[in-house]
């Protein structure tokens, strides 16, 4: 489908230049330049990255961002693009696949919730957005993440779904679907010895080290934002109803650990008792927490990437971690988990 | 009247075995499913394309229980694996060897296969769960009308 990343290149250019406004990263090793045809979309699509900034390199993943505010000047692309926008039901598979047009090595999706347009075709990404309006939240404390899944995989490394604490000597995964207790768990740490890698996404690769991805953490609502009053003033995020939006990289960055070898997986449970503790769990149950939250917000995801989670629950330990309502147990409950054996006594 | 066959819904469905556990994922309904025991085992098989009293076959040089026995239950299971979109009817069968399950084990307590099916994610997997699909599925794209 070389026509239509041509397409979307010429369309990008005539709107930015070749160039656009660049913005490099280096995630989980691997250099990320983002170009930007408007300084609007700057800082929705980096703000959750920043803590991630590099000097420009050559190399890597390029992604470039602009919007449909200007017609695309090619009557192909111009008329493919309405059709979609407008009548995207008939032209989408159910995880918004582009039919006739997506591929194991051509991933191209359309999300008509925030009208944005996902393609990777090597290392070229186009990120394309319907309109000039605000980027949801959840987007913009995540960006990108469907290119940079569908990147990724093809470098072995896995974007998963958890939450990540530990330190420099290891850390631990926790997996689980939205509401399970990952947010609490992660923000629970942070005032604690461990330090803090991930509320909702980060990189894992092929040797099972962790990767920091996004500074931003999402808690539920006000009944979860209660159990954290000092975090409450980070709030970016105002929309009744909605998950509140901290970015713990710009209020705590002394906090932030970039990476760390996964030394287990817990799945949080939320018991309602006063304690916290951990029991084993099996390799399945890992996997039931971890892979299906993680493939259902990816949705270039498939047999690989079920492949690559179920050999980390095979290669880690995997406990239940039955999560109190005493926040300070939680990081004491890892701390011991993580500790030498001969400390944990 | 020849027997059904079956075979695993793949590629839309996907899965992975842990001992005696086994977790299978549908990419096109974003249903998750457990199986455990015999079920696991039997699902494996269906990998291979199975009619009933096939695996029914295959299980009971496992399981401690008459082949008879098995395939009383299978039906209700391969019933639960239809209705999940597990697995589909086979309409012309692949040539194969017999069936045969790995490992040695024999005599394991047998308990009618089931499966535990989990729709929580849906919502979060589908595009858009709310849009009306009928019974030809998700709608596709007319062959009169532009795709690019």
């Amino acid at each position: 489908m070389k026509w239509f990343s041509d397409l979307l290149r010429a369309d990008f250019e005539d709107r930015a230049g070749a160039a656009g406004e660049p913005r490099a990263f280096r995630i989980a090793d691997r250099r990320v330049e983002f170009r930007f045809a408007d300084r609007r979309w700057i800082a929705p699509f980096t703000r959750s990255l920043e803590h991630l900034r590099a000097a420009r390199e050559d190399g890597g993943l390029t992604i470039r961002v602009w919007d449909g505010e200007t017609a695309p000047r090619n009557r192909v692309l111009r008329a493919y693009l309405f059709t979609l926008t407008n009548w995207w039901f008939q032209y989408t598979g159910p995880r918004g696949q582009l039919l006739d047009i997506h591929s194991e090595n051509f991933a191209a999706f359309y999300d008509p919730l925030p009208g944005l347009l996902t393609v990777l075709d090597g290392d070229e990404g186009f990120i394309w957005k319907r309109d000039a309006s605000d980027l949801p939240y959840f987007e913009a404390c995540a960006p990108a993440r469907v290119v940079l899944h569908a990147w990724l995989r093809k470098q072995n490394a896995q974007l998963i779904h958890g939450a990540a604490v530990g330190s420099a000597a290891g850390g631990v995964l926790l997996a689980g679907p939205g509401g399970s207790g990952k947010s609490t768990s992660a923000l629970a740490c942070l005032d604690s010895g461990l330090r803090y890698l991930s509320d909702d996404y980060c990189v894992v690769d092929d040797r099972f080290v962790a990767h920091s991805l996004y500074g931003a953490a999402k808690l539920v609502g006000d009944e979860d934002l209660g159990r954290f009053p000092e975090l409450s003033v980070w709030n970016t995020n105002r929309e009744p109803g909605e998950k509140a939006a901290l970015f713990v990289h710009e209020q705590r960055a002394e906090k932030l650990i970039d990476r760390f070898a996964l030394k287990a997986i817990l799945v949080p449970q939320v018991t309602g008792a006063r304690d916290t503790s951990l029991e084993p769990c099996t390799q399945s149950e890992a996997l039931q927490a971890l892979a299906p939250s993680t493939m259902a917000q990816l949705p270039a995801s498939g047999a690989a990437d079920l492949k690559f989670m179920s050999q980390m629950v095979r290669k880690l330990p995997c406990y239940r971690l039955r999560v109190g309502a005493e926040l300070a147990q939680i990081p004491r409950a890892i701390e011991t988990l993580l500790a030498p054996a001969g400390a944990r006594a | 009247m020849a027997e059904e066959c079956f075979r695993i819904n793949a590629p839309a469905v996907i899965y992975e075995r842990f001992d005696d556990e086994l977790v299978a994922i549908h990419l096109d309904t974003g249903a998750y499913h457990s199986l455990v025991g015999a079920a696991a085992d039997a699902f494996v098989l269906l990998s291979e394309e199975a009619t009933a009293g096939e695996l029914a076959e295959a299980l009971a040089g496992r399981y401690a229980a008459e082949a008879g026995q098995i395939r009383s239950a299978l039906d209700p299971f391969l019933e639960q694996l239809q209705k999940e979109q597990l697995i589909v009817a086979v309409e012309t069968r692949q040539a194969r060897g017999p069936l045969k399950l790995a490992g040695d084990a024999t005599g394991l307590p047998f308990v009618p296969p089931n499966v535990e099916a989990y729709h929580d994610l849906e919502s979060l997997f589908l595009l858009d769960p709310v849009h009306e699909v009928g019974d030809e599925g998700w709608p596709q794209a007319l062959p009169d009308q532009p795709t690019a």
